[in-house]
């Protein structure tokens, strides 16, 4: 029985670390697989499919693994395998930059106390970053969301760190173009402008 | 009219905001942005804007209980990958098997030679038959060694990977038995005596679901001393060897053997 109870040993250890290293990142993951899929049905299951491949791989994995990274990318991995199984269309390639129209100042709505407008801008925030390309949304969501590094998003993304550095400039200057107007409409940024 | 330093300053404000940059660049960038309105402007809005998508993005928990589900999701699939994990030491059971087969015809042939006197068919005597026991003594019963590795078979049987006919040497030693009548309680009632196979490499086989017991006769039965304090014990030994669950208790002169594959499903101890 010894034998039963060195191989349990081991398994237990085993299941510890991957907890430890991986497991723990699933708020993160479960947030990301939200802006990536739309729904929370199907980020949960991205989540639960992006977890159980990497126990399978978690033993071939060398010991200076950047976890963080590692499940990141297969969750990146897995959603877009679907897609593609799916036919679903996507919008992988960089779109053309928009002309910044960064005059606006967002302040009004961040500093602001939590009240409707507030959560109507944080609605806003997450519709725009659903209208950019995957790459520059995925960049933007796990640099600002996640905290990620530049250099754990081109793991994910499978680029350069300077490509990594260009999407999220050319994601921010989209999402201040589509958020000055929204708060030009209501007329925020004009108070502010005028203030 | 713009400046042409501002604006190729500008692709490098939102790697300067999030502290990408490396230190004496960022140093340089901030002394110029600290001068030049414009820039600070639109640093300014890049930090609300980071905080902006920080807000949004974690403003929602998760659904409750997903935590949970997706722990039990990774329990699951490690269960499957122990059950799935092969044995090392499967192999041997085939070289044992040759090694024994080919000592058996090593000493036939080495072994001292009759001729039959009807024919030519030499006849090959065990060393034993040439010194017999005296009338009075009786062999003593085989012991079956229940072992790890026996128990490990026995699994495996259970689960499919090995053909019930690698449980023949626990029938053949005359320790595994059947048992037509099985004690009340001894199983669950969700479990019912129909999922019950028992165990031998008949019944065995075919066996598509359920879970499977052996019972042994406790008197040829040698187990391992964890085993035996357990069973003087609680009266019940469990382990988990590659996903299924193992229980051992005894009654009588009967020991059984219980392989479960769902560890959640309870077993009442006689």
């Amino acid at each position: 029985m010894a034998w039963f109870r060195k191989r349990r040993r081991r398994d237990r250890e085993a299941e510890a670390a991957f907890v430890e290293h991986v497991f723990s990142h699933w708020e993160g993951l479960f947030r990301y697989a939200v802006r990536l899929s739309g729904d929370e049905h199907t980020a949960e299951d991205l989540v639960q499919e992006s977890l159980t491949k990497a126990y399978r791989a978690f033993d071939r994995c060398r010991e200076d693994t950047n976890y963080r990274a590692w499940i990141f990318t297969i969750l990146r991995n897995t959603f877009l395998s679907r897609a593609r199984r799916t036919g679903r269309e996507l919008p992988l390639e960089d779109p053309v930059s928009v002309a910044d129209e960064g005059a606006a100042n967002l302040e009004h709505a961040l500093v602001t106390p939590d009240d409707g407008w507030r959560h109507g801008f944080e609605d806003e925030v997450l519709a725009a970053l659903g209208e950019l390309a995957e790459t520059q949304r995925t960049a933007v969501v796990l640099c600002d969301v996640e905290g990620l590094t530049y250099d754990e998003i081109s793991h994910v993304l499978g680029c350069p760190i300077g490509t990594v550095r260009s999407r999220i400039h050319h994601a921010r200057r989209r999402l201040r173009a589509t958020l000055a107007g929204y708060a030009n409409a209501r007329g925020y940024a004009n108070a502010e402008q005028a203030g | 009219m713009p400046n042409k330093l501002d604006e190729s300053l500008r692709p490098h404000l939102s790697a300067l905001v999030d502290g990408e940059l490396e230190p004496l660049e960022a140093i340089a960038i901030q002394r110029h942005v600290r001068h030049n309105d414009s820039l600070g402007a639109e640093q300014r809005s890049l930090e609300q804007l980071k905080l902006g998508v920080h807000l949004a993005g974690t403003r929602d928990d998760p659904p409750l209980g997903l935590r949970a589900r997706l722990l039990a999701a990774v329990r699951s699939e490690a269960e499957a990958q122990r059950a799935r994990r092969p044995l090392r030491w499967l192999w041997a059971i085939p070289a044992a098997a040759a090694v024994v087969a080919a000592v058996t015809f090593a000493v036939a042939l080495s072994g001292p030679w009759f001729e039959d006197l009807d024919g030519a068919v030499p006849i090959a005597l065990a060393p034993a038959a040439l010194d017999p026991p005296a009338a009075t003594e009786r062999p003593a019963p085989p012991i079956y060694e229940l072992d790890d590795e026996a128990l490990i078979r026995l699994v495996h049987v259970h689960i499919g990977d090995l053909d019930p006919v690698a449980l023949r040497d626990m029938s053949s030693s005359g320790a595994l038995v059947q048992h037509g009548e099985l004690a009340d309680g001894f199983l669950d009632n969700d479990g019912g005596r129909a999922g019950v196979v028992q165990a031998s490499f008949m019944d065995c086989n075919p066996r598509q679901r359920g879970d499977t017991l052996a019972v042994f006769d406790a008197d040829r039965i040698n187990l391992p001393p964890a085993v035996d304090s357990a069973l003087e014990g609680a009266g019940v030994y469990t382990d988990v060897a590659d996903g299924v669950e193992i229980r051992i208790t005894s009654m009588g002169d009967r020991l059984f053997v219980v392989l479960r594959t769902s560890p959640a499903a309870s077993v009442s101890p006689i």
